[in-house]
């Protein structure tokens, strides 16, 4: 199975649009950002902290907790154009016809899904840390980075589960396409990058917590802003809580702020689902 | 090698095969001929384990389809009617990955591709993106995948269709060598007449049953009239045909005598020599005979070959 997670994985990186296009949201949240947002998010640091090291590293870590989020969205759904690809034109029978197991091969594609989510999202991390350095003159502390990383994989699998169940339904490029403009029209909203959640109103933002791509963007949140927000808020508990809500880094349903620990189970209980739902549709359609 | 025994395939709307039985000895170079949409693919995906069939049964290489499909996978190469091969990867790539379907021994691999590529000649491109391929450099790329673990049937559907007229000869004459130098099954389906010639085992399909079954030569002999063509001196010989009752046909300046054998050829030329200016008897071709077991010409279905 290597070799063809290996295949999946060298298509998809020698197809320079795929690549790109896997990253059109997030090349749009960064310009938003650098031409248009980036004063209002001025605004949400305490005053006497704003331009400071304190305050930067808030804003920057805010962004990039994003935008590491989305990656691990819109990477997936892009790279499983292959997935749909392969089977719109047959490729896939060249495949089916070695002794390969069907399994394996059905497989190989979510697992490649997962290694390059993660792998890109990896590098992600990486750049957006070294910006973050360049405006805050700090890094993540290790122990955090360490939990970015697992973060990672978390949601890269979760959304190559979700997004392959979704796929599977795909009979043409054409759907994958309208499907892939619609998630990175809206991916940007529904996690709050646009606009902050609190922006978006109440009824908007009782479904949206209750669904993983916000409770994941809180996820990341969390841990990626651990420490600005402790340097900026430090013990200021209500205009934290207050920004925590505003922001994204809570998650919050009818009153009721998850937990990081029940934010991690949810996330186990949609990888769960989704890979359950997409075996019982394989299982039926033999992709 | 291959037995296929009453084998239908139903699609929801359409019957694809009906009824289809037939045998490929070890070492045969059969041929499936047939218009579009006679079930020549179909044929060859259910043979290779991709589509399920509505009856009947198939052994390939003594293991038995939906049982030991893994068995037939291993003993098959498949070259399919459209290209598998990945666009953006090289030639060597694509091999070299695909030969990791079959085996673990990289070296083995690589060696393979050497061989390979000396055998049928894409050394020089080898290390180029598919894409950048030309339609001929492309299918032999195709077939060197489908030889990769030595497989002892090799299956082609539509080899040299879509090709340009000199690569549909190059593909086609590595096609003839493959057969002289293995002992290969080779089982091929095609549009084209001139290449079933050549084959020892040929079957007519069309829509969705077999139609005829024989050698080239035996078929050709069964079902293509020879003719004699005459250039004839002047009315003369148009008269003496209608006295006599022999059937002709005139096409432009020529007329066509169909002949029970080419003596009978002879026998007129002999009578009428008067009257001929020039003259020569046709050997009946592979056309005729698919005109004559369909009753319509091959060509009246092709859009490609026009
Ligand atoms: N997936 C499918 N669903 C429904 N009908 C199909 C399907 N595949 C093939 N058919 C039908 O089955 C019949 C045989 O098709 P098949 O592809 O085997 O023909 P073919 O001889 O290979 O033709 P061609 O020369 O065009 O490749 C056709 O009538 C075709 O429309
Ligand atoms: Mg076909």
């Amino acid at each position: 199975m290597t070799a063809l997670i290996k295949r999946h994985i060298l298509c998809f990186l020698r197809d320079r649009w795929s690549v790109f296009f896997s990253f059109l949201s997030v090349l749009i949240i960064l310009m938003l950002f650098a031409f248009f947002l980036g004063a209002m998010h001025e605004t949400t640091v305490p005053e006497q902290l704003r331009g400071t090291n304190e305050g930067n590293h808030l804003i920057y870590s805010w962004l990039f907790s994003g935008v590491l989020m989305v990656a691990t969205v819109t990477v997936p759904l892009g790279f499983l154009h292959f997935m749909v690809k392969d089977r719109a034109t047959k490729s896939i029978n060249d495949f089916y016809v070695t002794p390969m197991p069907r399994t394996k091969i059905v497989l190989s594609y979510l697992v490649a899904s997962i290694v390059i989510s993660t792998a890109l999202g990896v590098i992600n991390l990486l750049v957006g840390q070294g910006v973050v350095y360049l405006n805050a003159g700090t890094f993540l502390p290790l122990f955090s980075f360490v939990q970015v990383l697992a973060l990672i994989v978390l949601s890269s699998t979760l959304f190559s589960a979700l997004f392959y169940f979704v796929t599977s339904y795909l009979k043409s490029l054409n759907a994958h396409g309208t499907l892939s403009t619609l998630v990175g029209t809206l991916i940007g909203f529904v996690t709050g990058v646009y606009v902050p959640v609190s922006n978006l109103g109440t009824t908007l933002n009782n479904i949206l917590a209750a669904l993983p791509p916000l409770q994941i963007a809180g996820l990341f949140r969390r841990i990626y802003m651990d420490k600005a927000l402790a340097d900026v808020f430090g013990d200021a508990t209500e205009p934290m809580t207050r920004y925590m809500e505003n922001m994204g880094v809570d998650v919050v349903v009818f009153n009721h702020t998850f937990t990081t620990l029940q934010l991690l189970m949810l996330s186990v209980f949609w990888i769960v689902l989704f890979i359950v739902l997409s075996i019982l549709r394989l299982r039926r359609f033999k992709i | 090698m291959i037995s296929v025994n009453h084998l239908t395939k139903d699609y929801e709307k359409t019957r694809a095969l009906d009824d289809v039985s037939f045998h490929v000895k070890e070492g045969a170079f059969f041929a499936l001929l047939g218009p579009n949409g006679a079930g020549k693919s179909t044929t060859i995906e259910i043979v290779s384990t991709l589509k399920g069939k509505t009856s009947g049964d198939v052994k390939v290489n003594g293991a038995t389809l939906g049982k030991d499909d893994d068995q037939i996978r291993k003993a098959i190469g498949v070259v399919f009617q459209y290209s598998t091969l990945d666009d953006d990867l090289t030639a060597y790539e694509n091999l070299f990955l695909r030969g990791r379907f079959y085996t673990d021994d990289k070296t083995a691999i690589h060696n393979r591709i050497q061989y390979l590529q000396d055998f049928l000649g894409f050394k020089s491109y080898v290390g180029r993106r598919v894409k950048t391929l030309s339609g001929g450099q492309r299918r032999k790329i195709d077939i060197a995948r489908a030889l990769l673990h030595e497989p002892r049937v090799l299956l082609l559907d539509e080899p040299t269709t879509g090709l340009d007229p000199q690569s549909r000869e190059n593909i086609w004459e590595l096609v003839l060598e493959l057969k002289k130098k293995t002992n290969m099954t080779i089982v091929l389906t095609t549009h084209y007449m001139e290449e079933v010639a050549d084959c020892d085992q040929v079957i007519i399909l069309h829509e969705g049953k077999i139609r005829a079954e024989d050698s080239a030569e035996k078929l050709r002999a069964n079902y293509a009239t020879d003719k004699l063509r005459v250039l004839p001196k002047d009315n003369g010989l148009e008269n003496i045909l209608k006295k006599e009752k022999i059937a002709y046909s005139t096409v432009q300046n020529t007329l066509h005598i169909p002949l029970r054998d080419s003596f009978e050829g002879l026998d007129y030329v002999e009578r009428f020599k008067e009257s001929i200016e020039t003259f020569e008897i046709v050997k009946g071709t592979m056309d005729d005979v698919f005109l004559n077991i369909t009753g319509r010409k091959l060509s009246d279905y092709d859009d490609r070959l026009n």
